[in-house]
């Protein structure tokens, strides 16, 4: 929030063990066509990531390495409708943020009907 | 607005019955606490700002800044003998088409300077962005690395 800040930050002052755990924040958007999953896991690679989809949970863990050789471990877990077509989840990691597109079951996109004149 | 999804990892709990009713009520919840804490003006507070870290090797400071989402270009690193700025900003975007439902990951403005605790070798520095984290390496000036005094036996015998 502040734009200047000069205060020095170390780490963190509590003692720290091999592991730290941290929800990561995440943003959800929706279309007409389904959900876009956005979540920020700084220093998460590819290899480091996983995503796994058991009816109904989503789970999206990941492992980055942390200041003085510690490890944080991100995990966040989503319930997904009955709705939503799990079959079209797809991920992407880029610049430390995941995106997880879910299509809605075709059932329930909105369609168009033309209406044709008699 | 009916929403398909329920997200226990921040609820904390598992709610079966309208989850769009919930997010709603914990959005409003969580924006009244940032007006609140913005009013109050602890910036610290808030954890949308990029992490730090500052560890020293020994021949070198290491310095780790998280800054997901950002890209070189949206980046400024200015370095003295003893200290070190950073400027970035994450611009807020919504993709096209779609409708926010939940705002966690908010975007960000900072500059930071960090006060080094030794001298470095501005010549030698290097900056990594990788993964959403930028890591400076900053070796440090010949007389603040440590050195190694030998220990010499002194004659106690006669």
């Amino acid at each position: 929030m502040s734009e200047q800040n000069t205060a020095v930050e170390t780490a963190e002052a509590t003692p720290r063990g091999p592991t730290r755990r941290a929800t990561p924040p995440v943003d959800v958007f929706e279309n007409d066509e389904g959900f876009l999953i956005v979540a920020d896991l700084p220093g998460v690679s590819p290899e480091a990531l996983e995503v796994e989809f058991e009816p109904p949970e989503l789970r999206v863990s990941g492992r980055a390495p942390g200041p003085d050789g510690d490890e944080v471990v991100y995990e966040r877990r989503f319930e997904l409708g009955a709705s939503l077509d799990a079959s079209s989840i797809s991920a992407e990691l880029t610049n430390g943020v995941l995106r997880i597109e879910i299509k809605k079951s075709a059932a329930l996109r909105p369609r168009r009907i033309d209406v044709r004149a008699a | 607005m009916l929403t398909h999804w329920n997200d226990f990892g921040s609820l904390g709990f598992h709610r079966r019955r309208s989850p769009g009713l919930a997010f709603d009520v914990f959005d409003g919840l969580r924006r009244d606490m940032e007006r609140l804490f913005a009013a109050y003006g602890r910036a610290e507070t808030t954890p949308f700002r990029p992490r730090f870290s500052l560890e020293d090797t020994g021949e070198a400071l290491v310095v780790r800044a998280e800054v997901p989402g950002l890209e070189q270009k949206d980046l400024e690193l200015s370095l003295e003998a003893d200290t070190v700025t950073l400027k970035g900003e994450r611009k807020e975007v919504v993709p096209e088409g779609y409708t926010p439902r939940r705002r966690e990951c908010l975007s960000y403005r900072f500059t930071r300077t960090l006060p080094l605790p030794t001298k470095v070798d501005v010549e030698k520095a290097e900056a990594v962005l990788a993964h959403g984290v930028l890591t400076l390496t900053l070796p440090k000036v010949k007389e603040a690395q440590p050195r190694r005094i030998p220990v010499r036996t002194g004659s106690s015998e006669q």
